[in-house]
Parts: C-alpha cells; sequence; structure tokens
C-alpha cells in the first residue's frame, strides 16, 4: 500500500511542478507571506483531520464492550436434527428419547407379561386359572419412556454413527416397590455402532421389517410378525435404484421347551439376508434366515443333536393413491422358524423322547390400514394371525393358534405431542386346548425430545 | 474505501503544500523548514493510520460469520441450554451420594442395608437380631436426571425423566467385587399446561416437608409413593393451587400379588396447597377402591373403599433461622399410603373378604441454622396401625423414629452430614426390633 502513496505523490509533484511555473518566474514575496500563512493553516487543518482518523480508527479496534471468542471454543450446532457438535472435534451429539404415559383398563384378564403393562396375547392367561376370573383391572405406568444417546462423526471411512437407547420396562425393584415406589429396572434396547455400510452391535434383526408395523398406542404388536433385537454383524449394500441388499450374522439362541445355558448349544451364528426395493409411494421387502438349533445332552436320556432351521418372510406397504393412507402386509414362515415367529419362542423345536430335536413349522401374517381423518388425526386397524404345527411331545401351554386386532385413533397435534386411545383383542390357543384372551382398552400420551 | 481516499487524498494535499513550500523558500528559510517538520510528521501519521486499517482488514479476513440460531446459548431455565434450531431448552442435572454407615444395632435389609428402613427393621427372636456392628460403604444412591422444556401452541411443555442406581444387585458375586445395581426409574412424567402425565410423587403426599437429612429415609409417619398418574393443577394466584389427579392403584393386603388382587379402578387423590416464602400449609385427600380375587383357598371376591386425608406445613421463624415442619395421615384402609403400611390396607378375614384397618400417623422436624452453611436438623415421628386380629402376626403395629443431624454445606454444590438414626417397631404378635445407626455423607451435585 505504500507505493500508490509515493506514486501519487510524485505524480503530484509532476502536475503542480508544470502548474507552478509562473509563480516560481514571478515569485513576489508579499504574495508568499500570505501564502505561508495560508499554508500553516492547511497543515493545522490536514492535523485535525488526521487526529480525528486517528481517534475513529482507535475506536474500531478496540470496541468496548464486545468480547472476541474462539470459534473452536463455541458449542454449536450439529449436523443432526436436536444435535450439537462436540467443540474440538467433528462429532454431532444428541440426546433424545420419549415420555410414555399409560392408562390401561383389562376388559377381559390382565395379561402377566411385564406386569400387565404389555397386552402380549402370546402370554394371555389360560382358563382354569383363578386369574382367569379376575377381570377388569385398571393400571397407570410411565415405565415404557425411553432415552437416547446418539453420535456421527464424518471419518474418512464413511460416516462413523453410535447408538445408544434404553427403557424402563426392566424388572420391578421388589414386590413392595410395585405398591410405594413403582420402581424398575432401566433395560437396553440397543447398542451398535456403524461405520459406512457395516453395523456392529445390539439392534432389530436383519430379519425383521419394522417399517410395516402398524402405529400403535400398546407395545405388543400384531401377531405373526418377527421381534427381535439383539447382538449382530451386518453388511448393507446400495444397489441402487430403491434397492438395497442386506447380509448380517446374528446372534444365536437354540429354542426348545426348558432351553437353557446347560442344554443348549449355538455352535454358529445365525445367518440372515434380505432384499428391498423403496419408492416414494411403496415398498417390498424378501428376507430369509438359516439357523442351526443345538441341544447339548440337556434332557434326560437325550443326545447331543444339531439341527437346521429356516424361515421366510415377505412385506410391503403401499399409500393409496392421492392420499396419505398406508396399506401394509407381512408374511412369515419357516420350519424351526421359533423365536423369530412372535409367540413362537421355545418352540423351534420340540424334543424328542430320545434327546433329539424335530422342527416344528409355523406360519403367519398381519395386514394393517391407516386412514387419516385429518392431517393431525389418524385411525389404524390391524389384524394378525399365526399358527404354530406343533409335534405331539411339545408342551402342553405351547402356543398353537394366535390371533389380534387392533384399533385406534390418535391425535398428533404437534411433532412434539402424541395421544391415542385403543381398543387391543387378542386370543390364543395352547397345545392342549386350553384359551385364552386379551380385551383391553388403553388410552396413552407421548411426548418426544 | 472511503478511509482509503481520504487518506489518499491528504497525502496529496500533503505533497501539494510541500512543493508549495520548496518554490517559495526564498521568503522565510525558519518557516520553510518548521512547515517540512510538521509536514512529515503529518505523513508519519498517514502511514500509521494506514497500517492501522491493514492490520484491522488481515483480522477481518480470520473472522467468520456465525448464525446466532446455530449457537447453542443458554436455555429458558438455570443451568438448561437450548438445542440449536429448535425452542427446546435441556437440562441434565443430578448427584453423587457417597455415605458410610455403622450400625450399633442389626442392620436393615431394604435395599442391602444402605436404607434405614424402619418399618423392616430385624426383629428380635431372629438369626440377624444378634448380628451387630456392621459397616457399609456405598455411591449407588446417585442419580441423574433429563429435563426438557419447550413452548408449544397448548402451553409450556416440560419432561422429566430421572433415576437412580440403587436397584437390585446384579447378582451376589457383584456386591463382593464390583458393585453392580440397576440403573432404576424414580421420575418419567410430561408437563404440559396444566395437565401432568407419568410416573412422579403421588399428589396426595407433600414430599417437600421430610425435613433436611442425611439417611434417604424420612420420618416416619409420612407418606412415599411414586406412581403413574394423570394430574391437573389449577393455580388460583401464585401462592394457592389445587391439584386432583387418577393414579394407580395397588390393592394393600397380605400377599397381594397379580394373581388375588384386583384393581378395579384407579385412586382418585388431590391436594390444596398454600404457599409464601415464610409459610406454607397442604391438606390432601385419597379415596381409592381395594379388590381381592379369591385370594385365598375357598375365598370370595371381595371390593372395599379405602380413604385417607392428610395435612402438612412449614414455617419459617422471624430472622430465617430456625424452621418448623409437620406432617399428618390418617386413614382407613390408608395401607400402602402410610409409610410402612404397605400391604396392611385391609385383612382378609376367614371367609376371603377384605377388613379396612385405620393408621394414622405423622412427624415434627426442627432445623436450625448455627451460621449460613452449618444447620442440624432433629425429627420425630411417629405411625400407628390398628391390627385386625386376622392379619399377618409381622405387620407392622407401631413405628418411632427419631433423626438427628449437623449438616454443613460450604458452597451450593455440596453437601456433608453426619447424622444418628433411631428407629423403633413393634409388629403385630408384640415383637420389636429397632435401628440405630450413625451415618456420614457427602453429597455431589451437578
Amino acid at each position: 500500500m505504500k507505493n500508490p502513496l509515493i506514486r501519487l505523490h510524485t505524480f503530484s509533484v509532476m502536475r503542480l511542478l508544470v502548474l507552478m511555473l509562473p509563480i516560481i518566474a514571478f515569485n513576489p514575496l508579499t504574495v508568499a507571506a500570505d501564502e505561508i500563512d495560508d499554508l500553516k493553516k492547511q497543515i493545522e487543518i490536514l492535523a485535525g483531520k488526521i487526529a480525528q482518523l486517528e481517534q475513529a480508527q482507535q475506536q474500531k479496534v478496540e470496541p468496548a464492550d464486545v468480547e472476541i471468542v474462539d470459534i473452536k471454543n463455541v458449542v454449536l450446532k450439529g449436523d443432526r436434527r436436536n444435535s450439537i457438535k462436540v467443540p474440538g472435534t467433528n462429532t454431532s451429539f444428541s440426546i433424545g428419547g420419549r415420555l410414555e404415559s399409560s392408562f390401561i383398563y383389562d376388559i377381559g384378564p390382565r395379561p402377566t407379561s411385564r406386569g400387565g403393562d404389555i397386552a402380549s396375547v402370546r402370554s394371555a392367561i389360560l382358563e382354569d386359572t383363578p386369574e382367569f376370573e379376575n377381570r377388569g383391572d385398571t393400571h397407570l405406568t410411565a415405565r415404557n419412556s425411553r432415552f437416547n444417546v446418539v453420535t456421527t462423526t464424518p471419518t474418512q471411512f464413511g460416516q462413523l454413527r453410535t447408538f445408544i437407547e434404553g427403557d424402563f420396562n426392566g424388572p420391578p425393584n421388589s414386590k413392595s416397590s410395585r405398591a410405594t415406589t413403582s420402581r424398575t429396572a432401566f433395560g437396553i434396547r440397543h447398542a451398535y455402532g456403524q461405520l459406512g455400510n457395516v453395523l456392529f452391535g445390539h439392534y432389530w434383526s436383519t430379519f425383521m421389517d419394522r417399517s410395516v408395523f402398524p402405529t400403535k398406542i400398546n407395545g405388543s404388536g400384531p401377531v405373526g410378525r418377527t421381534f427381535i433385537r439383539q447382538g449382530q454383524l451386518r453388511y448393507t449394500h446400495d444397489l441402487g435404484n430403491g434397492g438395497e441388499l442386506a447380509v448380517a450374522l446374528e446372534n444365536p439362541r437354540a429354542d426348545f421347551k426348558g432351553a437353557d445355558d446347560e442344554n443348549l448349544h449355538d455352535g454358529y451364528p445365525d445367518l440372515i439376508s434380505y432384499y428391498r426395493y423403496e419408492s416414494d409411494r411403496w415398498h417390498m421387502q424378501f428376507s430369509g434366515l438359516l439357523r442351526r438349533v443345538g441341544i447339548n445332552e440337556g434332557i434326560a436320556n437325550g443326545a447331543k443333536d444339531n439341527t437346521m432351521a429356516w424361515g421366510m418372510n415377505h412385506s410391503t406397504s403401499f399409500l393409496l393413491p392421492g392420499s396419505k393412507d398406508r396399506i401394509t402386509w407381512y408374511i412369515l414362515f419357516g420350519d424351526g422358524i421359533g423365536r423369530y415367529m412372535d409367540g413362537g419362542t421355545n418352540q423351534g423345536t420340540s424334543v424328542t423322547a430320545d434327546g433329539k430335536l424335530d422342527k416344528q413349522f409355523s406360519y403367519g401374517g398381519f395386514i394393517t390400514y391407516k386412514h387419516f381423518w385429518t392431517d393431525t388425526i389418524h385411525s389404524s386397524i390391524d389384524f394378525g394371525t399365526s399358527f404354530f404345527d406343533l409335534n405331539p411331545e411339545e408342551s402342553d401351554t405351547a402356543n398353537t393358534e394366535l390371533f389380534t386386532s387392533h384399533l385406534n385413533l390418535m391425535w398428533t397435534p404437534d411433532t412434539k405431542l402424541q395421544f391415542g386411545i385403543e381398543y387391543i383383542w387378542g386370543k390364543r390357543e395352547v397345545h392342549d386346548g386350553r384359551q385364552g384372551n386379551i380385551n383391553r382398552a388403553q388410552f396413552t400420551s407421548r411426548i418426544f425430545f | 474505501m472511503k478511509s482509503n481516499n481520504k487518506l489518499f487524498r491528504l497525502a496529496q494535499y500533503g505533497s501539494l503544500v510541500l512543493f508549495m513550500i520548496t518554490t517559495i523558500c526564498p521568503v522565510s528559510a525558519d518557516e520553510i523548514a518548521d512547515l517540512k517538520k510538521q509536514l512529515e510528521i503529518l505523513a508519519q501519521k498517514v502511514e500509521m493510520l494506514e497500517q492501522k486499517r491493514n492490520a484491522v482488514k488481515a483480522q477481518q479476513v480470520t473472522t467468520e460469520t456465525i448464525h446466532i440460531k446455530d449457537v447453542v446459548t443458554a436455555g429458558a431455565v438455570p443451568g438448561s441450554w437450548t438445542i440449536p434450531g429448535t425452542d427446546t431448552s435441556m437440562k441434565i442435572s443430578g448427584f453423587v451420594r457417597a455415605h458410610m454407615i455403622y450400625d450399633l444395632s442389626p442392620r436393615p435389609t431394604s435395599s442391602g442395608g444402605d436404607v434405614a428402613s424402619i418399618h423392616r427393621a430385624i426383629l428380635e427372636g431372629t438369626p440377624e437380631y444378634q448380628n451387630r456392628g456392621d459397616t457399609r460403604l456405598s455411591g449407588k444412591d446417585a442419580r441423574f436426571s433429563i429435563e426438557t422444556f419447550s413452548p408449544t401452541g397448548y402451553g409450556n411443555m416440560r419432561t422429566f425423566i430421572q433415576g437412580d442406581f440403587k436397584g437390585d444387585p446384579d447378582n451376589k458375586g457383584s456386591r463382593a467385587t464390583t458393585n453392580r445395581t440397576a440403573f432404576n426409574l424414580r421420575h418419567a412424567y410430561g408437563e404440559l399446561g396444566n395437565f401432568l402425565m407419568g410416573q412422579t410423587y403421588s399428589t396426595f403426599l407433600d414430599n417437600t416437608v421430610f425435613g433436611d437429612k442425611v439417611d434417604p429415609t424420612g420420618p416416619t409417619g409420612r407418606t412415599m409413593i411414586r406412581q403413574g398418574q394423570i394430574r391437573y393443577t389449577h393455580h388460583f394466584d401464585e401462592e394457592r393451587k389445587w391439584a386432583f389427579a387418577v393414579e394407580n392403584p395397588h390393592a394393600d393386603f397380605v400377599n397381594a400379588d397379580d394373581e388375588n388382587m384386583h384393581d378395579g379402578y384407579p385412586d382418585l387423590a388431590m391436594h390444596y396447597r398454600h404457599e409464601t416464602n415464610d409459610w406454607m400449609y397442604q391438606f390432601g385427600a385419597m379415596v381409592r377402591r381395594m379388590g381381592i380375587n379369591e385370594g385365598i383357598p375357598g375365598g370370595a371376591k371381595d371390593n372395599i373403599t379405602a380413604w385417607g386425608l392428610s395435612t402438612s406445613g412449614r414455617y419459617w421463624f422471624p430472622g430465617r433461622r430456625d424452621r418448623l415442619t409437620w406432617y399428618m395421615n390418617i386413614g382407613d384402609g390408608i395401607g400402602r399410603y402410610l409409610e410402612g403400611g404397605r400391604d396392611q390396607g385391609a385383612s382378609i378375614t376367614p371367609e376371603g373378604k377384605l377388613d379396612s384397618q385405620f393408621g394414622y400417623g405423622g412427624f415434627v422436624t426442627y432445623k436450625h441454622m448455627w451460621t449460613d452453611t452449618i444447620s442440624s436438623n432433629i425429627d420425630f415421628g411417629m405411625g400407628i396401625h390398628k391390627l385386625n386380629p386376622d392379619e399377618d402376626p409381622e405387620a407392622n403395629r407401631k413405628l418411632l423414629s427419631s433423626h438427628m443431624n449437623i449438616i454443613w454445606m460450604p458452597i451450593e454444590q455440596l453437601e456433608f452430614g453426619l447424622e444418628y438414626i433411631w428407629g423403633y417397631r413393634v409388629v403385630h404378635d408384640g415383637r420389636t426390633g429397632d435401628v440405630n445407626r450413625l451415618m456420614v455423607n457427602s453429597i455431589f451435585n451437578f
């Protein structure tokens, strides 16, 4: 910046030299004295102006009440909704969850699972028990509230994501606590890490398709679905044009009556794969499962045995033309599918008299319809069923048939708020022919944070 | 750029003046030399100004502009922050409480002995009764909460989840090694405008008068219940409010469990509260229906209605150095709503019918502040249960308790306390049990 100043200076010298020539020629002294006074004045004016500028600049450089903060030390918005960036890193961090409060009224006998908070038809009270005559119970609970911690970080290997979530659906602290402080334990729902296309950790099984489950109030779903969260190593490949392929190794767990650590044998991980196609208004998914179920001399006279079991699943959802109304269905079947079918836990195989495993075939499915009355009010209705072909030696209380239906009305006035009322019906039949049922009305509010 | 031009113009003027001076030199050499000097000074100043401006420019290059919406700022309540891009404030708080216990009497069994529950004091004539002088150190009474606040079109919304680590030990082995205990639900509720839904303290009780204690159990004679509820609160003005709730029912008689109890209707609970800076009083009421479902072989179904009333208050003596609080509970079939009365709301008659049992109790606490940071508390509490002859022999008939302590709170985040706890229990068959405990604790709030 010095140069232009000098240039201008010399330029002025040249220009003024020419302009001043007549003055130099005449040089009248009287005029000169006046001019000197004049120049002095001008210098004074200039000095004044410079002083003003100096002052102005000083004010700018040192503003009175603004603190300068290094941007690295400021907590800023993260890359995802509701997240913040951990200062000094590239990691976005968020805490989220929901408060769920329910008011439950059982018209039929109250199911026993989780102290009656979940309307599990698979464990509905059976006729000819004392509890079967106990109807009309009321219950208020908030234990299905949950919270999670999520982080995402861009890395050279793709996005890194961690997710931990738990809820308070664990066992009650003690019998006394149920009558007083209603303590229930916090239990893990999800805990996984994802790097690019690879997921490793505890998450929904790759075999199931949660996106077709109906919007419900009670935590129990329609039967005829898969409902499993477990440890897994999953690879997902994007085929383009809406296609996606996933392959996973998941935690094995042999299932037969009385299966426990002493007698079950889990030699290999369960192998699962799905293909999914998704477009704006519809999607479909096919998945397959192969697993090895093993027994280890657990049962009297038993031998070691292993059997290969499999399962298949198809699901679809689509939006009706010109509306947000949605229809979904789910079809599921397999030989020895066991725990991968809701209500089929410990029914994958029966144990024969000589201690061998004998697979049991089962099939099921459900259909749901969701209708929007207005933008914020909708209803869902669903019907689900499943059938288990049991071997004669199977336990008396193993499920042979399950039916469920849910009908609800839900109001979502705000993205953070949801209220709903639901009627739940369920029926089960067990191996010895006895029946049990569920008849429940439930009001629930959810607040998301 | 404007100042830029000004500077150039100044420089130009300067050179013009200089030139003029040089051309007029014969007039007065001294004066001209003087003017030259002045001009030199002016030129230097111009240069300095330029340098400064350049420095400012260089600084501006490294300054980034951030939208205020992308910055995490302070939230709606103290200790909270905003979630960027939303109008929600979030707050995480809690404490770590570590304590050391020495039991002069038999160690009570509740919560692995961490809590001096008088209503479960060891009874004479049992093997544990001769086991005295146990020591325990624990940090499992640590808790944390997540809280959010957001304005909505339906009023202010608040969510609150709080848990502690006083759950069941992981297993017996863990108690001897890593002391794992489950994280447990204490509170989980949402508030929208005047409505509250979820789990928190029962609307029947007043948890603000228990006194400042070292042991987490309070004086007996109180109510200690947290449960699912839907509550509506009406504020008459800043000081007075009225709350009404439907709450989770839980029938209580000996051996009540899922098979034999019947909870047909929610419990109804309410309170009226008037609170000022210096004093407060509250009235509570509760009515509930308890049911039994063929509880004993050959028994019948039966349902009874039970009720409870309570009043509590607080008074700060002038000068705010001394504080008195009190609590009174009374009711027929009050059962679990009176501490130590769980499963004692009703007895079961030989025909399998329910017969409600009357209970009453209360306590007083007195606090004296020796200095601004050191205080002492003393309390005395009592609970009396009128038991029917057919009640369980180990049901509580009389409970007495007293706490005496000195607490030092040097700063808001820290609290240290030393307490002596005494408790006495008489059960239905006449046996007694007692608690005699010394306890030191420290609380680190965050």
